[in-house]
């Protein structure tokens, strides 16, 4: 190995005078550079947007959600107990509905009605509003408020079409204040949901015999999969537990077939600069194909000289990786500090570029580009092994 | 005897029809013997060499060098065996432009996982062929002679049994030509070095205990 690593040195990019090797050794770098760069941001930015999702998504709902199809469980009992051994910090009862929604110019839309306790609405979600004085009002989102030109303070009609209180005829039909509109920024939330209080929901969803679930969040110390499977232990049978990730698994799982997506699509850029890589070391093979042969009469084995080529790409695409990952990675961190790409504002809600690198990544496309690099190498490598040292040491200066 | 050929023949096909180079050479090198095959050019002096240094195949006969029968190694150990037993010295100096005269003598000796430090060799050798302060010059800082006896040198680095010289003085000038002679004759006599040395140069081939010449694909031998 040591010799191998001699000679790799010496014999870089064609060693003395070898000025085509050099250029196109530099262009394998800048290419190498460049796909891991392009490969190293787009998964940094397609992580900060789904770590927003998933913000604004726990935000909306919680970490989990406990539901029964017994009516009998009593979750907000089992709830309690569990924020009372401290496996959650706090819970939510919810009931949830489809209705219709009236404004005051009998404008309707069929909105998702959310009955929580709106005690404490404002410190469980994260809606962008600070306190409610009104318990008997409505939290509407702020699209459906805009499309039923409808403002805090005016009165809206809200129906559910099902809920019927004698089984038949006109369903039960509430007139509520609207207290404010919130902002989720998150699927479509804002143009369908509304927040109305428990009390509410179980006055308008009179069939309703209990509540649909509660909302639970964790304390910032725990992992949701560890806090998942304690709670999994000592919830009593017949009360499903499911995560944020689960309910919304489409979501999650076109976000994860994206980024597999441009991982794909972007190493491919690297493929090109490796298969760049494996010209540059023919082409150095070439200058050196009287020295190869003589390495191989002195004693240097097939394998021997597949090492030196294999040792070389290792260097020159290293440079190349390696530079596109530091600057990479110093691009992603500078973003997160100093937010220096902007975004606008009125298209994507947030005002910078959200780049976030995992651990994960940093091992993976590293990973990624050495495998490449190797492949590259060792193509070239393996040509410069059919080298007949016969031939080569009869060639003339 | 440490090294033995039988019946060496070698063909070569260009699809339509088969040129024997060699016919049936049987050839053997005893210790501390300088050789030399004399020939004129396409006669097949460097096939034979080739063949002899195992860079090549014969397509038949058999070749044994320390009684080893070379066509039952694999290409590893007919590496290891070419690094440790044989010499190579050839018409061009084929040194590493990127090392200096004492590295390129080196290498040969660097090349086993268990390598043995050498300088002190090299430079002693160095000093034989007056060298010594040569030694940090890069190939393209010597002159044709000093640059192929930086190449006997290398050649002798891992005290190889047998050192195969093809045509060595093809390519120098006649001062130069006679250095090298005088090179070959004074590493025979001080190192009891084994020589094969093909030639078309009668001086070199004087030098020879035992001079041969490849005449129709056969090795006769010129001298009793």
């Amino acid at each position: 190995m040591k010799f191998s690593l001699l000679i790799a040195k010496r014999f870089m990019l064609g060693g003395r005078g070898s000025g085509a090797s050099r250029f196109t050794g530099w262009i394998a770098i800048i290419g190498l550079a460049v796909g891991c760069f392009a490969l190293i941001v787009s998964v940094a930015v397609l992580n900060g947007f789904e770590a927003r999702v998933t913000d604004k998504v726990v935000g909306f709902e919680g970490d989990l959600r406990l539901t029964a199809r017994d009516p009998a469980i009593d979750l907000i009992e089992i709830a309690a107990a569990l924020q009372g051994t401290g496996l959650v910090q706090s819970y939510m009862p919810f009931m949830e509905r489809k209705a219709l929604v009236i404004n005051d110019f009998d404008d309707s839309r069929m909105v998702t009605v959310k009955a929580v306790d709106f005690s404490k609405i404002t410190s469980f979600y994260k809606l962008g509003v600070d306190s409610i004085s009104n318990n008997n009002s409505v939290l509407m989102g702020l699209l459906v408020s805009q499309r039923m030109n409808a403002i805090p303070g005016d009165r809206v009609k809200l129906i559910s079409p099902i809920d019927m209180p004698l089984g038949f005829g006109l369903p039960r039909m509430l007139r509520l204040p609207i207290a404010a509109t919130f902002r989720a920024e998150v699927l479509d939330y804002d143009d369908r949901m509304l927040f109305i209080s428990l009390p509410a929901g179980r006055q308008l969803f009179v069939r309703k015999t209990a509540i649909d679930g509660i909302d639970l969040r964790f304390g910032d110390q725990q992992f949701p999969e560890e806090a998942r499977t304690r709670i999994e232990a000592v919830v009593p049978t017949g009360v499903e537990v499911r995560s944020w990730a689960e309910l919304h698994s489409g979501l999650f799982s076109a976000m994860r077939m994206e980024k597999v997506g441009a991982i794909m699509v972007l190493s491919l850029i690297i493929l090109v600069a490796s298969f760049n890589l494996t010209s540059t070391l023919a082409l150095v093979t070439y200058q050196k194909v009287r020295e190869i042969g003589i390495l191989r009469t002195m004693g240097v084995t097939r394998p021997g000289i597949r090492r030196i080529l294999l040792i070389q790409g290792l260097i020159i695409g290293g440079l190349g990786a390696a530079c596109g990952l530091i600057i990479s990675s110093a691009l992603v961190l500078l973003q997160q500090k100093t937010g220096i790409i902007p975004l606008p504002t009125e298209i994507y809600i947030i005002d910078s570029l959200p780049m976030i690198l995992y651990l994960q990544d940093i091992i993976i496309i590293p990973l990624i580009a050495f495998s490449l690099i190797i492949l590259g190498s060792l193509i070239a490598g393996n040509r410069a092994t059919l080298i007949q040292p016969k031939e080569a040491v009869q060639m003339e200066k | 005897m440490i090294l033995k050929a039988e019946n060496i023949t070698k063909s070569f096909s260009n699809g339509q029809r088969i040129l024997t180079v060699l016919r049936g050479i049987d050839f053997e090198l005893p210790e501390g013997e300088i050789v030399t095959i004399m020939g004129p050019s396409g006669s097949g002096k460097s096939t034979l060499l080739n063949i002899l240094g195992t860079l090549d195949k014969p397509t038949a006969g058999d070749l044994k060098i320390n009684d080893l029968d070379i066509s039952r190694l694999r290409d590893r150990e007919l590496a290891d065996l070419r690094n440790r037993t044989i010499g190579f010295v050839f018409q061009f100096h084929h040194l590493l432009p990127e090392f200096s005269a004492l590295e390129n003598i080196l290498i040969p000796s660097l090349i086993p996982r268990k390598n043995s430090n050498l300088a002190d060799r090299a430079l002693e050798l160095l000093d034989y062929v007056g060298l010594t302060e040569w030694k940090d010059h890069y190939p393209s800082e010597l002159s044709g002679g000093e640059k192929l006896r930086v190449a006997v040198l290398r050649s002798l680095i891992n005290r190889p049994q047998i050192v195969l010289a093809d045509e060595p003085t093809g390519n120098l000038d006649m001062a130069n030509a006679s250095n090298l002679i005088q090179l070959f004759i004074g590493i025979n006599r001080d190192f009891k070095q084994s020589l094969v040395i093909t030639t078309h140069n009668p001086e070199v081939a004087d030098i020879g205990h035992r001079q041969f010449e490849i005449v129709a694909g056969k090795l006769i031998q010129r001298n009793s």
